[in-house]
């Protein structure tokens, strides 16, 4: 500790600044200002750009450098899909399958439900190899070996949380409990939004038992603007886009000018950010209903199309959400995510992994496939990123008992792979031991997946900064390196 | 280290001073620097594998915050010197297998550095603040802030030496105006008439403002804008819940906290009702509904569910919900294991689940322990069931002239030939009468006969229908006017046994019903261990938990921001308090007013603290934490319902009973239900279409978008603190919706009512006073007046689209009616322009 550093600890005693400091989260982040810890690259000051709303384009906080991803899909695969038994292929846990692991292997390591003595398990499925690359898949992940030479596997992602909802929140806000706005918020706040007549971000759900909560893609402190919009499912993903009976386009212009009018009356007398947020997204809605119907409609597709996704018309499914994915795409949307639920698959007394695992591949990565060829047809997947990560991974020991009702428990190494704008296609990054538990060879945390995203859009994560009560907060916390192998 | 204990000092710790109690607990807010910025850090990095749960190299630090020997012994070694200091040794060694932690992450340089002054100052530890008792603190001396009064309230004394000792000066009192709208809607969750306005504007006593916040109290409304904070943590809704969410008719459970709140039933009563009411003595029908606050579990009617596995389920849900109202702790974490990060062992966890064990009440296998309540018109069952009986009488003697019909057809038929008596009676019967010669059948044969007769004849079968028809009638307005509460009901003692990894099918120890031992207060030993003594232990005037979990979500509900900011977390994760000292002071006072729930609120509403004017232009960015400037928000899902239902004049106030079912889209109830559930949304007209948001049919699948918009949630499990994102969705709802229009609709009429004969400029500053509580701007009204010309001329090149508009209003008109000689074109142009009024920031904003 420096002497300067010391220095600003004792006035911070002295000043009584614990007191002032207020609530805990609040004091403890407080301190690294208070204590004026040196950082080296310092925010740029959070930028209120008026006029911005008057186009519909955001300009956003502006790149550090040029991007390579434009757009980002964020396939968020809620519950935790099993990496040991799509991706990570390990011929030695079949070896040792019913032996407990090394013992200092499970030391000190926290697992939600099994104990140290759970034993082993190898995949029930075989892998094999795919694309010119010679992708492992297991029979599970077959649906993607179509597009295996698109895809960059990345082993030995590391997550320090352990259960669903605050793994969740770091994977996708960087930080395990609720407050910190989501990387498709931090995204659409770096370069703005491209679409003037859809939210820049936009998040669908599928899945019952989806573990995720509206934090995976809020906005948090960062103005309301950036928070992910949902679509609902079905018929209307949109409600109430049609004006009253009666209504023209020219009066509701003439309605929403008043409205307008008078808030910013308000505005400038309460100084209420949360009335700035509101006058643009009554701008927003607006434009919302000229386009969003046409956006959201599949039967514009070909039958081709919907038949490629496995799209059936009129049904809600996640191949449906897929397609609108890249829809919206199209239209300017920058950031996509859709929350994907019922990976969970733990065995035992809940849902079997040994039965569960295929249907769920089923369901869900043909139309993952078909959304990547797609995109490449179209000449998309140049500048769109597509991420599939669940919230960690699956342990190489079971849950349960063996046979038909096997599961598999939470494990903090799991297994992400992306795909398209300024990634390594047709590459396998990092390595795992040899029965899966923590990466041997080109491992990382989720703040360095984070930063590596942030990296490939032309964001700084270091640099991309938003100040609050007197500390710059980013989507990488205190940590995070880009990884440069996996860029292509 | 004197320096930082002494940061409490600005707040007077006096003991044996002032009017608290002579027996003083220990500082709770001793040691801020352990408490605030130690302990997380230890928590968030250390306790995983040195806790509750686990004690790697038997080691276990949560202690530290537990202030007993254990934990001060431990801190004696931390605060050794030099090279002796394993805690700096661990922390600062390059040795990765002796760097701590050891779970691949890294403290980061902050959090080095905390522990490392704290070493340096001698490792002080304490009791951490919300394990210990509340303590009296002495209101501090009052501070008159230059343009300021001073304050008589203590709860401004507490704000304002924290704000003095920051440099920071309070905002300035909000208008009249402004105050009585805010206190209005926290109150009673409308805002007030511009009548009530401009009474309370007129009103120059010194009182005028006591009076209107015991006038506001003592409205019904008042229960019914509180409720809903009990409902949304008592997870209450109109359907089971899981995949098929049938319905259930458990609304007299709502009722029931709507009354309790009107009644002021003091908290700790109301707490032995909610969680203990079947078991009160000679308790009373209500506080038998009251029990039903944990019979809002899920229930799954679907075949095949399990019992076991959805009544553990539901016994679990009782846990973890009892723990977040009552001790915000999320005690849920030691299911499966011991706590990680929180001082509760597994065996804690399932010392609570014994209390609930003993219930009856059934999770899946079909509905239970249902009371029965008629709510409908009594003297219209009675009469129902009473034509039923007469209709049912008219049959018995089968008619008067049946012996006469009876006979002729006997009569007829045995003289007939063989195959027409044959087709008739078949062949039996036909045989025997065959036998007989007139007027000599037998007794028994005559039997026979009159019943088949009664089957045949026509008179006797119309009989049958009409009373058939009574029957029904009377038996479907029983059931539409019976509702079936779900209550607790304690069965026979049930054996508890933790469950290993937190399933029910691998069971471990035996344990009794217990609290958790962290509290260090035991219950009263003298009562049975059964869920009485649980709410009894609950409201222990001393209990660290309770009366500061109640006092902080009630402060929360007033001034937009908890003393404590996670209100559903007071443990080691959780926030520490801005305002320690006065969250105590209020928690005594309202343990020692009796739990008075009115009275607290009553206390912070008449503050100069909740008075002041909420502009952030201006105001120190610490403003709000300081509580240096008035809440400012947008209201949540029900008051933005009932402002605008409110400013349209087409409020209900009706109090109680089924809930109702305003339009909602129906492409919502396409295509994903269950049969049983039901599966068409049955609009309501009417009065019911207006009723307050609280009485909106919950459906857990699928909550009514007027809700979820504005962040309701689903009442799934126990809700402390709603989300209030922002999203164009809710533009698109107040913009396009159905409601929308109709609400517009009805302040249309009441402005053209209202102001009848007056000018435009006056019927629109009437109708943004409605709205907003407030006069417009003179620019405001140029505006509006600008809008109401531009869409006036519209409408009249356009007379068609006037009338479609008014018709798709139409039942709003229903109910609201259409003022005389105003043409459609007209009346469309204000309907607009209304619409933009109820748009407003400013109206659905509390400000």
């Amino acid at each position: 500790m420096n002497d300067s550093f010391k220095a600003s600890l004792e006035r911070a005693s002295t000043r009584r600044a614990w007191l002032r400091q207020g609530g805990l989260s609040a004091g403890a982040l407080a301190l690294s200002s208070l204590l004026a810890v040196d950082r080296t690259a310092r925010a740029q000051p959070a930028p209120e750009k008026s006029g911005r709303e008057q186009s519909g384009r955001e300009q956003g906080a502006g790149t550090h450098h040029p991007p390579r991803a434009k757009r980002l899909i964020f396939l968020n695969m809620s519950g935790a899909p099993s990496q040991l038994d799509l991706f990570d292929e390990k011929p030695q846990l079949k070896k040792h399958e019913g032996l407990q692991p090394p013992a200092n292997l499970v030391a000190g390591v926290r697992f939600a439900f099994i104990g140290p003595e759970a034993k082993l398990m190898a995949s029930p499925w075989s892998f094999a190899r795919y694309g010119r690359t010679g992708l492992a898949l297991s029979e599970c992940a077959a649906p993607l070996g179509p597009v295996a030479d698109d895809l960059l596997m990345v082993h030995g992602v590391s997550t320090d949380q352990f259960n669903h909802v605050p793994a969740a929140l770091k994977l996708t806000t960087g930080f395990s409990r609720t407050g910190r706005p989501s990387l498709g918020a931090w995204t659409v706040y770096g370069l703005g939004s491209e679409a003037e007549n859809l939210p820049g971000f936009v998040v669908m759900n599928s899945g019952e038992g989806n573990r995720t909560t509206a934090d995976v893609s809020g906005a948090a402190f960062l103005p309301g603007r950036y928070q992910g919009v949902e679509l609902l499912p079905g018929r209307e993903p949109i409600l109430f886009l049609q004006d009253p009976p009666g209504v023209s386009r020219s009066m509701r212009a003439k309605t929403l000018q008043a409205i307008r009018r008078l808030d910013e009356e308000t505005l400038a007398a309460d100084a209420d950010p949360a009335t700035a947020t509101r006058i643009e997204q009554y701008e927003l809605a607006f434009r919302m209903q000229a386009e969003a119907p046409e956006a959201v409609d599949l039967t514009r597709e070909s039958a081709a199309t919907l038949e490629a996704y496995g799209v059936k018309p009129g049904e809600r499914s996640f191949a449906a959400n897929c397609l609108l994915a890249r829809r919206l795409i199209e239209r300017g949307v920058r950031v996509v995510q859709l929350n994907h639920g019922e990976w969970d698959m733990h065995g035992g007394t809940m849902v079997s992994l040994v039965q569960g695992l295929p249907e769920k591949c089923q369901e869900s990565l043909p139309p993952i496939a078909a959304l990547i060829q797609d995109l490449k047809s179209r000449g998309l997947l140049d500048d769109t990123l597509v991420v599939f990560a669940g919230e960690f991974g699956r342990t190489p020991m079971i849950q349960g008992e063996p046979g038909p009702d096997a599961g598999r428990d939470h494990h903090r190494t799991f297994t992400v792979w992306m795909a398209g704008a300024g990634v390594k296609a047709g590459h396998v990054h990092g390595r795992t031991d040899d029965l899966g538990f923590a990466a041997v060879e080109g491992g990382m945390d989720v703040h360095d997946l984070q930063a590596t995203i942030l990296h490939l859009f032309g964001l700084d994560h270091e640099r991309l900064t938003y100040p609050v009560a007197g500390r710059d907060f980013r989507l990488t916390d205190v940590s995070g390196k880009v990884q440069r192998e996996l860029l292509g | 280290m004197a320096s930082i204990a002494s940061c409490t000092s600005l707040i007077a710790v006096v003991s044996g001073q002032g009017t608290g109690p002579s027996k003083q607990p220990a500082d709770p807010y001793a040691e801020p620097f352990f408490q605030q910025a130690v302990m997380p850090v230890l928590a968030r990095r250390c306790v995983g594998c040195h806790g509750a749960d686990r004690q790697s190299g038997d080691l276990r630090l949560d202690v530290l915050a537990l202030g007993n020997d254990e934990g001060r012994e431990l801190a004696s070694r931390f605060a050794a010197r030099g090279e002796a200091n394993e805690l700096l040794h661990r922390i600062r060694s390059t040795d990765p297998d002796v760097v701590m932690p050891q779970d691949g992450t890294t403290l980061d340089e902050t959090e080095r550095a905390v522990l490392e002054h704290w070493v340096e100052q001698g490792a002080p530890t304490a009791r951490w603040w919300s394990l210990a008792p509340p303590r009296f603190y002495v209101t501090p001396a009052p501070i008159a802030f230059a343009d300021r009064p001073a304050a008589s309230e203590p709860i401004d004394d507490f704000v304002r030496a924290a704000l003095r000792e920051s440099n920071l000066v309070p905002a300035k009192r909000a208008s009249d105006e402004r105050w009585l709208r805010r206190v209005s809607l926290d109150l009673i969750g409308v805002p007030p008439t511009p009548e009530e306005i401009d009474r309370f504007l007129a009103d120059r006593s010194p009182d005028a403002r006591e009076r209107t916040v015991d006038r506001l109290l003592a409205s019904t409304a008042f229960g019914e804008r509180w409720a809903t904070w009990w409902l949304d943590l008592a997870r209450y809704a109109d359907t089971h819940g899981y995949e098929s969410d049938e319905p259930r008719s458990v609304w007299p459970y709502r009722d029931r906290v709507v009354d309790s709140f009107n009644q002021n039933v003091p908290f700790d009563q109301f707490t032995r009702e909610q969680l203990a009411g079947d078991l009160l003595p000679e308790r009373s029908q209500e506080q038998l509904i009251a029990s039903g606050f944990h019979r809002n579990t899920l229930v799954n009617l679907e075949g095949g569910a399990k019992e076991d596995e959805y009544k553990d389920a539901a016994l679990k849900d009782r846990v973890d919900t009892t723990a977040t109202v009552w001790l915000a702790a999320t005690i849920a974490c030691a299911q499966c294991h011991d706590h990680k990060l929180e001082p509760f062992t597994q065996a804690d966890y399932y010392q609570l689940y014994a209390y609930f064990q003993p219930t009856t009440d059934k999770a899946a296998t079909g509905r239970s322990d249902e009371l029965e309540i008629f709510f409908g018109d009594p003297e219209r069952r009675r009469r129902l069931e009473a034509e039923a009986e007469r209709r049912r009488e008219a049959l018995a003697p089968r008619g008067a002239d049946f012996a006469r019909r009876f006979e002729a057809w006997v009569e007829r038929l045995r003289t007939a030939p063989d195959d027409e008596r044959v087709a008739t009676l078949g062949d039996s019967l036909a045989q025997s009468l065959a036998k007989e010669t007139a007027g000599t059948i037998s007794a028994g044969l005559r039997v026979r006969l009159e019943r088949k007769f009664a089957e045949v004849d026509e008179k006797n079968l119309a009989l049958k229908a009409d009373l058939d028809a009574a029957v029904a009638e009377a038996e479907t307005y029983r059931a539409a006017t019976t509702a079936h509460p779900m209550v607790m009901r304690e069965g026979p003692p049930a054996l508890t046994q933790v469950q290993r990894r937190g399933s029910f099918l691998d069971l471990g120890d035996y344990v009794m019903p217990a609290p958790p031992a962290a509290f260090d207060l035991p219950a009263n030993e003298a009562m049975e261990a059964n869920r009485l003594q649980l709410a009894e232990w609950l409201v222990e005037p001393e209990h660290p938990r309770t009366s500061r979990v109640v006092v902080n979500r009630v402060w929360q509900r007033l001034l937009g921001r908890g003393i404590v900011t996670s209100p559903e977390d007071f443990g080691l994760q959780g926030a520490y308090p801005s305002h320690g000292p006065l969250l105590d002071r209020l928690s005594v006072d309202f343990a020692q007013s009796g739990w008075d729930l009115k009275a607290l609120i009553r206390r912070i509403a008449l503050s100069e603290t909740y008075a002041q004017g909420s502009s952030r232009a201006a105001v120190a960015p610490e403003a709000e934490r300081f509580f240096a400037v008035g809440p400012r928000y947008r209201l949540d899902a029900e008051r933005v319902r009932d402002t605008l239902l409110a400013a349209s004049g087409l409020l209900s106030h009706k109090l109680g009973g089924p809930p109702v079912y305003p339009p909602q889209p129906a492409s919502l109830f396409e295509g994903h239900f269950f049969e049983g559930g039901f599966t068409v949304w049955p609009e309501s007209r009417g009065e019911d279409r207006f009723r307050r948001g609280l009485y909106t049919f919950v459906k857990r699948t699928r909550l009514h978008p007027g809700l979820q918009t504005f962040g309701a949630t689903d009442r799934r499990l126990c809700t402390v603190t709603r989300s209030s994102a922002p999203s164009p969705a809710i533009a698109l709802y107040l913009l396009n919706s159905q409601e929308a229009l109709e609400f517009a609709y009805g302040l249309a009429v009441r402005t053209l009512r209202e102001a009848e004969g007056a000018d435009d400029a006056t019927r629109l500053a009437c109708a943004y006073r409605i709205c907003t509580g407030e006069r417009p701007s003179p620019s405001a009204v140029s505006q509006l007046q600008e809008t109401l010309n531009a869409i006036r001329q519209e409408y009249a090149a356009d007379a068609a689209a006037a009338g479609e508009t008014l018709a798709a209003a139409q039942p709003a008109a229903d109910v609201a009616g259409r003022p005389d000689g105003v043409p459609n074109e007209e009346l469309a142009a204000w309907v607009l322009v209304a619409n933009v009024l109820l748009n407003l920031d400013a109206t659905i904003s509390q400000r």
